[in-house]
């Protein structure tokens, strides 16, 4: 079972480049700002379908925001 | 996707509003004495065990009101209803079969007789109040860490 660490996201400094709030990347890919919120801290892995969404939003690979942690 | 089995968001106010009054209904019918007497019908489920085909039905209407209104509060969707509020749910819901399981264990080996049963009664209520109380908790600590922020 994945725990609440084995994956690591770039999200954050994504978002900084696009200059995007939490509340924006959440309305974006229609989810709350608690889940992006959480995702961001590590708490939850997103399900594919709003991985990918998230990648769209930022227009990159999805393997450039999330990684598997080292050790997996 | 779990929101279609999911009341909608405007049943949870309606729980709440519920649930005061039955609550208060079911103490004051088990511990007052209470009863409304247009709820006494005659009746009878197993023939004249003390005689009375009258029966009062306010416990009944109590139990199910506060079934009822339990029911709304825990299972109406959220404002915003996405997967990771789905994934609190679940869990929400898995400690709190797990605690129920917990206490039945323990209240077996604690009480016994008409203790017991009164137990048991409580008992009815232990999966939806942890749930609800978990969930809530995780959601409140979730909104007051993000505020920090």
């Amino acid at each position: 079972m994945l725990s609440d660490s084995d994956m690591r996201n770039t999200i954050k400094v994504e978002r900084a480049k696009k200059d995007m709030t939490q509340q924006d990347l959440a309305d974006q890919v229609s989810v709350s700002r608690q889940t992006i919120n959480s995702i961001e801290a590590g708490k939850y892995v997103p399900s594919t379908v709003l991985a990918l969404k998230i990648a769209r939003i930022f227009g990159v690979g999805l393997e450039e925001i999330f990684q598997l942690e080292e050790g997996d | 996707m779990l929101t279609k089995i999911l009341l909608s968001h405007r049943y949870q106010l309606i729980g709440w509003i519920l649930f005061l009054p039955f609550s208060t209904l079911l103490f004051a019918e088990n511990y007052l004495s209470f009863s409304f007497s247009w709820l006494e019908f005659e009746f009878s489920r197993e023939d004249g065990l003390f005689g009375n085909p009258m029966e009062n039905f306010t416990n009944e209407l109590a139990l199910i009101g506060v079934f009822i209104s339990l029911f709304l509060i825990a299972f109406s969707r959220e404002k915003e209803e996405d997967e990771y509020i789905q994934k609190l749910r679940l869990d929400s819901l898995l400690l709190a079969c797990y605690v129920n399981t917990f206490i039945l264990i323990l209240g077996t080996l604690l009480f016994y007789s008409f203790g017991y049963l009164e137990f048991m009664g409580y008992n009815m209520f232990t999966i939806q109040l942890i749930f609800i109380a978990r969930f809530r908790w995780v959601l409140y600590k979730q909104q007051k860490s993000m505020l920090a922020l």
